[in-house]
């Protein structure tokens, strides 16, 4: 296909504003998808991800639509995920971006904007969910216009009912420029996305830049440095199907026996050994881990399953680490690093669903960086892994920039959970006459406590939040333990301003008295930094457990009662004498959380 | 038939160390309510008389049916619900005539009706039962403070309850009163006054179960939005002790968990159940045990009625327990009477020691301060009756 034909742009949108409704519709009208095939969503094709309706794998389809052919590439839509995002939109050359007519532009829509810009993309506006009562379409043009964008070109659209799509693929074609492509020099092609599965090894979804691919020739990829023999190329119709050369401009995919997604990085470069690129594209960042938590077998026999399926997820998330760690509570279990908090639930349901785990989560932690007495600096991702309080010369923690985009009423609500939250205060600038953005510098292990969960709550779920690394700052910290029946449980210490520790300690051993069942005994729960105790309570002893009455003579009823209760019991992860649910390790998270 | 018995016909069974197992006991279920309770999740329906009477005609064939397989001696018939007092005594009359005609009843059987205090207004209504021989009766009393009745959903009044037991104080009946306990926002003192003016009645016997909040019923239901005030595991605690403090000073005997007896007066036919005896149950939802495997039948009362009359067997399914279920069950409700568990009476039934099975557990709990022993009994302690679910769970 001659380039002049292509057009390669992706969908942008806030969550909800009707991304995927969009995709859907278009590979319907496009007749790329039987109807009977047609599954709502399809381009999200985890279970996980149509359950949450969020994408977080990058899909794309190549569409063949009046003579030419338009490749859709999805995004993932979470901040957790923002480098994969950039190197979809850098695979492409225009972005349809939706606004929900009812919703109006929010947070997402106006970070789209600038990330699409960024990447010089041509932007096509949808203004989506025009059948809804509420929609106010005169109302979104008015931002668009305070926002500088000019909403003359706006497309009307209800991707629900089909009105307007037709239109929106038009102007892909229309107003999207063609790939710049040299098709005669070295290869050089993006990859914006690579997946694993046991059948065929690494699926490298790529965009070719210039130069061509075909299938049986040598390549290397210039991040990884590893070197591979193509076994195909194809593009996504949006099954795959092979096709002889991919050339500049084009959109597919590339097997090549890659056993390992972390040889064929989101954002590498592949290049031919014959001939050579000078340099490999820009852009390409090895993603880091931002948050760590322990995972533990609530079974310790499991450990081993539990070791094969991380090391299978590991296949196909270059995201994603872990390495051995043992608790003296937990046992052995497993120190993961995530992107985020998103990131971190996704792998914890994966593994429950699809190897059937139990699992015990800790709750997550930053890195910090320890300089001890000594004058050495240790990373750390762990609270258990603290020095003592006397070999600690100082503390740094990673700190973000958060943006808080909510209509200007929660502001006092909002500023005052960011004081809380340890946030030094930097700008506020007005969105438009009812929206505001503040800005705060925090540290990022107040964001993964329930941060968000808070600022949802308190501006009746209009806020919104997004974070950029601002690097590490000096702070006074300690670490809080918490002694369950006079043991250290390990597992729950958590890293906290000295400040608020007190405080802190006290909420925390107050909701673990709900949490952890009453025994037969008194079980008493202290929080202490060092071996000073900041905060006591006791577990009330059982007093009465008696099940009754049994009607009629049901007595196997009874007895499967007995069982479950018996059974609920085991499930639990055994500190000790006392039984410690999953949600104690969480409770950490929910600092301060009803008041 | 027998007017009350005034003779003591239970034998002693502290004093047998075998349990007699050669003795059946007869449930029915009438699976009718003039309204459903907010915190019952057990079968029941309105009473329509249509429905109503397609039942009568199928439990009439239900009892017919099983009758060979079950030729022990019926030492108790007992009429649950549901709400069998809501069944004319014609009705009545005539479930009682199948069971003369298709079962062995020993010498004067225990008969026992529950009984709604809405349904016993009038003392004719009480001479009928009696006329019918029935010589027992359960009054679902269950509060005499009107916010617990509704609370709990229950179709009569204190003042209905109120004027069935003078009914009952009366005719010198044997009666028991149903009382529940550990109301949400309920403190001791509250049920303790339910208890005293009860027992200015002197029913023979008194069962004070404390409320199981069962999932999806509506009282559960509001209890999980937060709507009710907590359940006081405390107060719960508190009070059991104190209901077995005052029945004790009246003289009455604290044989079960839950129920308490003038002495003579315990309940034949739940001891069935406890002393894991055999018996067998009628109607939708009924349940049977032959000491090997246990029956119920289906609960809906659609499914009970639909092969009627062509097929005379009803909806049920079987399941047959292995050694292992059966000695849990067996321990489980054994426990349950404060006399315990007789080592000769498990082994005679298992043929095998309580020991060679269970030591281990036994030592544990009776470390815990739960179980003790005396002679051959093992029983629960004053601490044991009030964690029991902890005892028996060793057990499973």
């Amino acid at each position: 296909m001659s380039t002049g034909k292509i057009r390669n742009f992706c969908i942008i949108a806030h969550i909800d504003h009707g991304k995927s409704t969009l995709a859907d519709r278009i590979l319907e009208i496009t007749h790329t998808i039987e109807d009977r095939k047609m599954q709502e969503q399809v381009l999200d094709n985890m279970d996980l991800e149509r359950e949450r309706g969020i994408t977080i794998k990058a899909q794309a389809v190549s569409i063949d639509y009046k003579g030419y052919r338009l490749n859709l590439i999805d995004t993932p839509g979470h901040v957790d995920f923002s480098y994969e995002v950039s190197r979809s939109l850098a695979a492409c050359e225009g972005a349809l971006l939706v606004i929900d007519a009812a919703q109006g532009i929010e947070a997402q829509t106006v970070a789209n904007i600038y990330l699409a810009l960024e990447h010089d993309l041509e932007i096509i506006l949808v203004i989506n969910k025009i059948d809804l009562p509420a929609a106010d379409i005169p109302r979104v043009k008015e931002q668009l216009l305070e926002r500088g964008i000019d909403p003359d070109e706006a497309l009307l659209a209800s991707a629900k009912e089909g009105t307007g799509v037709e239109e929106v693929l038009d102007a892909v074609i229309d107003r999207i420029p063609a790939p710049k492509a040299q098709r005669d020099g070295p290869l050089k092609a993006l990859v914006f996305d690579s997946l694993y599965n046991s059948y065929q090894g690494v699926i490298a979804h790529i965009r070719v830049m210039t130069g061509s691919l075909s299938r049986g020739e040598e390549i290397l990829l210039m991040a990884s440095g590893k070197k591979y023999e193509v076994d195909e190329v194809g593009i996504f119709t949006p099954d795959m199907q092979p096709v002889s050369c991919l050339e500049a401009g084009e959109v597919g995919y590339l097997m090549a026996g890659i056993k390992n997604v972390r040889n064929c990085k989101v954002g590498d470069t592949i290049t031919k050994i014959s001939s050579r690129a000078a340099e490999p594209l820009p852009g390409y960042q090895d993603v880091k881990p931002m948050v760590f938590s322990g995972l533990y077998p609530t079974d310790n026999s499991d450990y081993e399953i539990l070791q094969e399926a991380l090391e299978k997820l590991q296949l196909n998330d270059a995201a994603f680490t872990f390495e051995n760690e043992t608790s003296a509570a937990l046992g052995f279990g497993f120190r993961c690093g995530f992107l985020g908090l998103l990131h971190m639930e996704i792998v914890q349901e994966r593994l429950e669903r699809e190897f059937d785990l139990e699992l015990i989560i800790t709750a997550p932690s930053v890195v910090y960086r320890v300089t001890t007495t000594e004058g050495d600096t240790r990373e750390i991702d762990n609270p258990a892994a603290f020095p003592e309080v006397n070999e600690i010369e100082t503390i740094t923690e990673p700190y973000v920039e958060a943006i808080l985009d909510l209509p200007e009423d929660y502001i006092g609500s909002v500023m005052e959970l960011c004081e809380k939250s340890r946030g030094n205060f930097q700008d506020m600038t007005y969105l438009d006459q009812d929206r505001v953005r503040l800005k705060y510098e925090m540290p990022m292990s107040e964001i993964i406590t329930d941060f968000f969960n808070q600022l949802k709550s308190k501006s009746r779920g209009y806020a919104t939040l997004d974070y950029e690394p601002l690097g590490y700052r000096k702070s006074d910290l300690v670490k809080l333990d918490i002694l369950v029946n006079k043991e250290r449980v390990d597992a729950l210490s958590v890293i906290v301003h000295r400040d608020r520790a007190e405080e802190i300690g006290r909420d925390l051993i107050n909701r673990l008295k709900d949490i952890i069942p009453r025994k037969m005994f008194t079980v008493p729960l202290q929080a202490a930094i060092g071996s000073n105790v900041v905060a006591r309570e006791n577990i009330k002893a059982r007093k009465k457990d008696v099940l009754q009455k049994c009607y009629g003579g049901d007595v196997s009823r009874k007895r499967k009662l007995l069982e479950k209760q018996k059974e609920g019991k085991k499930r639990l992860k055994q500190v000790g004498d006392v039984e410690i649910p999953q949600e104690a390790f969480m409770a950490v998270l929910e600092r301060g959380g009803s008041d | 038939m027998s007017k009350f018995p005034r003779k003591l016909l239970w034998p002693c069974w502290s004093a047998v160390a075998v349990i007699d197992r050669n003795q059946l006991a007869l449930y029915l279920h009438v699976p009718f309510c003039w309204q459903k309770c907010s915190y019952c999740d057990f079968y029941s329906r309105p009473a329509e008389p249509k429905i109503v009477r397609l039942y009568l005609n199928r439990l009439a064939e239900e009892l017919k049916f099983r009758g060979p397989d079950w030729q022990k001696p019926v030492t108790s018939i007992y009429f649950g619900g549901g709400t069998p007092s809501l069944l004319s005594p014609a009705a009545l009359d005539k479930i009682l005539q199948v069971i003369r005609d298709n079962y062995r009843l020993a010498p004067n059987p225990e008969i026992t009706l529950e009984v709604n205090p809405g349904d016993l207004q009038s003392q004719t209504v009480l001479d009928n039962w009696q006329e019918l021989g029935i010589n027992r009766i359960s009054l679902g009393v269950q509060s005499l403070q009107q916010v617990e009745l509704k609370l709990l959903g229950r179709s009569h009044s204190v003042s209905q309850a109120r004027r069935s037991l003078a009914f009952l104080a009366k005719s010198e009946y044997n009666y028991n009163v149903d009382l529940i306990s550990a109301l949400p926002g309920q403190q001791a003192e509250d049920h303790l006054q339910n208890l005293v003016e009860i027992l200015q009645y002197r029913p023979r016997h008194i069962s004070c179960y404390n409320l199981q909040l069962e999932p999806g019923t509506p009282l559960a239901e509001r209890m999980k939005q937060g709507l009710l005030p907590e359940i006081s595991e405390e107060e719960d605690a508190r009070g059991y002790q104190q209901t077995r403090q005052q029945l004790k000073k009246q003289n009455y005997q604290h044989y079960e968990i839950s129920n308490f007896a003038l002495p003579g007066f315990k309940c034949r036919h739940n001891l069935a159940y406890w002393e894991f005896r055999p018996y067998v149950g009628f109607g939708p939802a009924a349940c049977s045990f032959n000491l090997r495997e246990r029956r119920k039948n289906q609960a809906s009362l659609r499914d009970y009625l639909a092969d009627s009359p062509r097929n005379p067997e009803v909806p049920h399914e079987i399941s047959r327990l292995d050694q292992q279920d059966l000695k849990a069950e067996y321990l489980f409700m054994g426990f349950r009477l404060l006399q315990g568990i007789d080592r000769r009476d498990f082994r005679s039934f298992f043929q095998q020691s309580l020991a060679d099975c269970y030591s281990r557990e036994i030592a544990g709990l009776k470390e815990e301060g739960l179980l003790a022993e005396s002679g051959d009994k093992i029983y629960l302690t004053g601490r044991g009756l009030l964690l029991a679910n902890h005892v028996f769970q060793a057990f499973l």
